[in-house]
């Protein structure tokens, strides 16, 4: 393996290089900063850096031929519109993040510049590993995203909730890496190679490859490993007690960009290799598709039947994000069937991937919303988030109350939300397969989004129906009304004018269909 | 008889599946925090005895990856663990319960 390193294939990576720029001086500014002042301008100067990559970052997808990836540092990393879809998702993420931090710290008295530093840095980590190509440059990217997340949720230090957060997160987290990493061993010794394409070619060059038991383990510990990260059941069980421990902005960070980021890596392992032709392994021919039946639907029920009891409202959004996670695995069965090259690729069929990614976009803004409006509840490091203490806070404090209520509706898709757009294109995807499995796997999909409306609903019920019990502390914070302002023009014109964004999804997909 | 590349991988798994036992049965957050340790030395292990008997360098080069990686998750790790033992004066983590309903 010869490795050539140019300086032009800095470029390829100028958004996550300037995130971690700003990162390191953010970090720096704490430690220089005055004692017992306020670090807010650490956080202006890291919504900064978040609009800079987010320029490079757009000025890349312009720049960038639909149907090209630019393989950089010897192919260890790639470029194509793919990667810099999501980056900008991860860097949109890092910046509202940041913006809901400065006062929310500040209540909570954390107020530490490191917060900014570590958001960045996760979203640096987020945008290298779907920029990867190697199994390893992966995996060290997936521990620079999870490390500082694992301590973003234990962030506010006197709070008992956060502390344990940090710690089951930390101790499940390394466990799966742990797995994952065997995994990545074992495909290693079975195809020679960490790099995508290489274990590809592997895959078509000896198609009995398939059937031996190293790959096959090491695919089913690589899926583990992931499925994890993404809060697959079942692998799910850490999600509640960390959703719900960690600081509000930090929660809606990990459920907009870690899931973004580990569905990214999903799609383009299972695009570029095992997708398709390689899929269809040895004599059953089933590969890995049957396994993701069975993780879609018992997350989907597993999500939903267990949100439904629950009266703390984070907990209860970490169930719905389960479930979000299940809908999405259908997305990428249906990816599985069919891609791009073997569709009409006119108008605005955009395959199951394509509905994934569109998905995403929507569901990173909808937490934001929700989880953005939560975050305001709370003083002293005590967060108020059981659903009694929303009661009557529509008219107490109406624009956060109607931001959280459309961030509800969105979640639970109901037009004209975004949200709503995203499952119409993910059910859609799915139909016009017309395969009967997953015309099945639709219906429970359905089914279980009919559930999803009784929980979300109910909170509303709360917001303008139900009379406070209890005085609950609401802050104001400029930051938390702008990170509302721009989720809510964003759900509003993803679910009103979705032309624009469904094309994006499918061009992104286009760059990684090829190969 | 000689020591080929089945005997490092039975090592390998035997060594992984000690460390995952260990995480699900000891209750000592730094106890489990070594098993984990273990694992990932399990994975080394697996990696540089596929690279050996491929005869070439890749898997080498990683488990010197998967190396520093472990560093900096045992520093974030050993923070995580102090923070907790500074709230609650103990490293049990069945008795981090405070948000099981």
């Amino acid at each position: 393996m010869e490795i050539t390193f140019q300086a032009s294939d800095l470029w390829g990576i100028l958004p996550v290089l300037i995130l971690m720029v700003f990162a390191s001086v953010a970090a720096l500014m704490e430690v220089f900063a005055k004692p017992d002042t306020s670090r807010s301008f650490i956080a202006g100067f890291s919504v900064v850096g978040c609009l800079l990559a987010l320029a490079t970052s757009y000025w890349q997808w312009k720049g960038i031929d639909g149907a090209f990836q630019v393989p950089l540092f010897g192919k260890m990393l790639v470029m194509d519109a793919f990667s810099t879809f999501f980056n900008m998702i991860f860097i949109i993420g890092a910046m509202l993040a940041s913006l809901l931090g400065a006062r929310y710290l500040r209540e909570h008295n954390a107020d530490f510049g490191e917060y900014y530093a570590l958001v960045l840095f996760s979203a640096a980590g987020m945008g290298l590993m779907v920029q990867s190509r190697d199994l390893i440059v992966l995996f060290i990217n997936l521990e620079i995203m999870s490390m500082a997340i694992y301590v973003l949720s234990g962030f506010v230090r006197k709070n008992r909730r956060g502390a344990e957060a940090a710690l089951k997160y930390f101790l499940m987290g390394s466990v799966a890496s742990a797995v994952l990493l065997y995994g990545v061993a074992l495909l290693y010794g079975g195809t020679g190679s960490t790099d995508l394409v290489a274990m590809r070619e592997a895959f078509n060059a000896d198609k009995a490859l398939g059937d031996s038991i190293i790959v096959k383990l090491g695919m089913v510990f690589l899926v583990g490993g992931m499925a994890f990260k993404v809060a697959l059941a079942p692998f799910h069980l850490w999600t509640p007690d960390v959703y719900d421990g960690a600081p509000s902005p930090v929660t809606a960070f990990m459920a907009a960009g870690v899931k973004a980021a580990g569905f990214a890596v999903l799609i383009r392992l299972f695009t570029v290799t095992f997708g398709y032709d390689a899929l269809e392994f040895g004599a059953e021919g089933k590969g890995w598709v049957g396994l993701f039946y069975a993780l879609a639907v018992a997350t989907m029920f597993a999500g939903n039947l267990a949100a439904i009891p629950q009266v703390n409202v984070k907990r209860m959004l970490a169930y719905s994000s389960v479930a979000h996670a299940g809908y999405l695995v259908v997305g990428i069965i249906v990816g599985a069937f069919g891609d791009l090259s073997n569709q009409e690729t006119a108008g605005t069929v955009i395959g199951g991937n394509g509905a994934v990614l569109y998905y995403l976009l929507t569901y990173a803004f909808s937490t934001f919303l929700v989880l953005g409006a939560i975050s305001l509840f709370g003083k002293d490091g005590e967060e108020f988030v059981h659903l009694s203490d929303f009661a009557g806070m529509g008219f107490k404090r109406p624009f956060v109350g109607l931001a959280l209520t459309l961030g509800l509706l969105s979640l639970a898709g109901i037009p004209p939300m975004g949200g709503f757009f995203a499952k119409f294109y993910l059910f859609r995807e799915a139909m016009s397969l017309q395969k009967p499995e997953l015309m099945w796997l639709t219906l429970i999909a359905i089914v279980n989004s009919m559930i999803a409306l009784y929980y979300y609903l109910r909170v509303i019920v709360f917001l303008y129906m139900k009379e406070p019990t209890r005085e609950v502390p609401v802050f104001e914070s400029k930051g938390a009304v702008a990170v509302l302002c721009i989720a809510l023009a964003a759900v509003l014109v993803l679910g009103l004018f979705p032309d624009t964004y469904v094309e994006m999804a499918r061009r992104s997909l286009e760059s990684l269909a090829l190969r | 008889m000689t020591i080929g590349l089945t005997h490092y991988l039975v090592l390998a798994a035997v060594l992984f599946g000690i460390g995952s036992l260990g995480v699900m049965v000891r209750r000592n957050a730094i106890v489990v925090f070594m098993c984990i340790e273990l694992m990932l030395n399990a994975v080394n292990l697996t990696f540089i005895a596929f690279s050996r008997f491929r005869g070439e360098m890749n898997g080498h080069v990683i488990a010197f990856f998967v190396m520093a990686v472990a560093a900096a998750e045992a520093a974030v790790g050993l923070a995580i663990i102090l923070n907790l033992f500074r709230t609650r004066k103990s490293l049990n983590v069945d008795e981090a319960n405070l948000m099981r309903h």
